[in-house]
């Protein structure tokens, strides 16, 4: 009979730790968004339950936000600043928030969306558009106010990116879309035949660049609004596309880096990195610096030779996140780590990390 | 860590998505059944165990033993006997136990299936691109959560004009239909009181159980659960149905072929 007793109690106990393992309301759904603000020297990094803003000379924190852990709140996408100075942030409870960037005061909260707010919103002018999960943009004024909402068939999850008069949009529905930047209104919209997570870059002439989880990178012209090239890649492309002068640069989930030819969409170069790229490279010392899934880092040139980078095991992890170039320092965001920020300089030594948990940066 | 497990049922679940006009809820019930077509020799088994279990409380033997060994001081000569009887009628007392461990990993895998298949995060997506195979999952992404009233990646609500709060009905089946079916597997010990209380305390705290995982998690598993629960019962009643006589299937057999 104490057998029997065992046989029932261990499934019961194995249910009981399957509530605590999928239960955790820590647990990370996304990886750290990482934004440089160079007129407060500070860098904001959004991850899991608290934005954490950090003075960029010796990664000390000058406030976080909520200061406190609230129940349901997480946000990952990275802060973005407006012009009139205030701080975006979107939340996994539905709520977009303005804070003060100075302190971290709450200017106030907007709480009219049905889902996750997991792509950064874009501030153009007076107006704030906020891509959400509920498969809508909400644009909004600057108090907060609801301005108009556009609906996609499916959910927002990249940035949008403005060249001033018009917004372009990706939705998980297939479409890019073109809004009038003032309004809100579709101007035209185009059928990319597959889901769009990333956001798109736009360059200085006009043309649209994408990826598709269909293995395929697009160019549009945004003046036609009509595809210029395509170029297929090994994996699905997710990250957004760097643009430098006429190359592109994007990694895809099979770990495979490329260099493009703008104009042609011609592959160039490309290396193999060995694990999946979500994200955007950083140009820094005249080299492009990426990471992977696999929690490998590399330096490469823009011809296309890659040096893998090794930093101490402790900072190891998942690179999901973009780099950010901040004045002489390149901000490294880590996943699975205790350390959610870690900056290096022009050397790749390690001048300062930042644990949450201690609140203070640990020195190398 | 289920990762053996979770990967195909992804991709199995994606795929039924796929066939059924991308309707995420009628995929989940198609699977249900698949599972339980597949888990089906544990499941009779451990209904052939119970319904043994069942029958042993009427037996003379059985009754007189439990007459024979009364109080506490002869609680190990009654589990001797016990042993002897199960040996002499052929039962396993332990055989019902296994498909309730088997469930465990089916159950956390499929929490992580869904959750993987409706990929609401981006890391849940990329969990999803690293183990989907299927070469039209690029178009399929993301599934359509919707069924019914129900999002089937977010907890279960109903809410009905008039009234203020949201109506668990998923957690409610699935504590009704837990009930029931733990009722049904749980075999009444009779005399023995440590046993039947035992019994007694698993026919509440699981349904309770199970209704609390329902209440908090997403739509999906709850649905897997009802349905799980609703074949585990129909299953039951099928087997408990009385064979017919052989030389009348015969004459039916016969009957029919004139």
């Amino acid at each position: 009979m104490k057998k029997k007793l065992y046989l029932t109690l261990i499934p019961l106990a194995a249910l009981s730790l399957f509530l605590a393992a999928c239960g955790s309301s820590v647990a990370a759904g996304s990886w750290p968004g990482i934004t440089y603000d160079e007129t407060r020297s500070l860098v904001y990094v959004a991850y899991n339950q608290s934005v954490h803003a950090l003075q960029i000379e010796n990664g000390l924190e000058r406030w976080k936000f909520p200061v406190e852990p609230q129940g349901g709140f997480a946000t990952y996408a990275a802060p973005q600043l407006t012009e009139d100075g205030q701080l975006i942030i979107g939340g996994y409870n539905n709520t977009l928030y303005s804070l003060n960037p100075e302190n971290g005061a709450l200017n106030w909260p907007f709480a009219e969306a049905g889902n996750r707010y997991i792509g950064s919103a874009l501030a153009i002018g007076k107006l704030i558009f906020a891509p959400n999960a509920d498969q809508r943009l909400y644009i909004l004024d600057g108090q907060g106010n609801l301005v108009n909402t556009f609906p996609t068939q499916d959910p927002q999850w990249g940035q949008p990116a403005s060249d001033g008069s018009s917004v372009y949009l990706t939705s998980m529905d297939h479409f890019l879309y073109a809004l009038d930047a003032q309004s809100g209104e579709e101007l035209w919209k185009l059928d990319l035949e597959a889901t769009i997570v990333g956001s798109p870059a736009l360059g200085a002439d006009g043309m649209l660049y994408i990826g598709t989880l269909d293995h395929t990178l697009f160019a549009v012209d945004a003046q036609s609004h009509r595809e210029v090239w395509r170029m297929p890649t090994k994996g699905w492309v997710w990250a957004t596309p760097l643009i430098l002068g006429g190359q592109l640069i994007v990694g895809d989930l099979d770990g495979i880096f490329y260099g493009v030819d703008a104009a042609s969409g011609v592959e160039t170069w490309r290396v193999d990195t060995g694990g999946a790229i979500t994200a955007t490279p950083a140009l820094f010392n005249d080299s492009l610096y990426i990471g992977n899934e696999a929690g490998r880092l590399f330096s490469i040139s823009l011809d296309g030779r890659s040096r893998e980078l090794a930093l101490p095991e402790v900072y190891q992890g998942p690179y999901y996140s973009s780099p950010i170039v901040a004045g002489d320092l390149l901000l490294l965001g880590l996943t699975n780590n205790p350390s959610i920020l870690v900056a290096l300089d022009e050397a790749g030594s390690i001048v300062w990390s930042f644990p949450p948990a201690a609140g203070q940066p640990a020195t190398p | 860590m289920f990762d053996f497990i979770i990967v195909p049922f992804t991709n199995a679940l994606v795929f039924i998505y796929s066939l059924l006009g991308e309707n995420f809820g009628l995929a989940i019930i198609v699977f249900t059944i698949l599972v339980r077509v597949v888990t089906y020799p544990f499941n009779a088994q451990q209904m052939k165990s119970t319904r043994a279990m069942q029958e042993l409380q009427t037996n003379p033997k059985y009754k007189a033993m439990q007459a024979k060994y009364k109080g506490k001081e002869n609680r190990e000569k009654l589990a001797k006997a016990q042993m002897e009887l199960y040996q002499e009628m052929g039962i396993n007392p332990l055989a019902g136990c296994l498909p309730t461990i088997i469930q465990i990993p089916l159950l956390i895998s499929m929490y992580w299936a869904i959750t993987r298949a409706l990929a609401a995060t981006p890391l849940q997506l990329l969990d999803l691109a690293k183990g989907i195979s299927l070469p039209n999952a690029a178009n399929l992404i993301p599934l359509n959560s919707h069924f019914l009233w129900m999002d089937l990646g977010q907890p279960e609500r109903l809410f009905i004009p008039g009234i203020p709060i949201g109506i668990p009905v998923l957690a409610i089946l699935v504590m009704v239909s837990s009930y029931f079916q733990s009722k049904m597997m749980t075999p009444t010990t009779g005399a023995n009181d440590q046993a039947a209380g035992m019994g007694r305390m698993m026919s509440l705290y699981i349904p309770i159980l199970m209704a609390y995982i329902s209440y908090i998690y997403a739509a999906g598993l709850a649905l897997y659960f009802v349905m799980s629960n609703i074949l585990s019962i129909a299953q039951y009643y099928i087997s408990r149905r009385p064979k017919p006589q052989a030389p009348a299937t015969q004459g039916a057999i016969s009957q029919g072929t004139k």
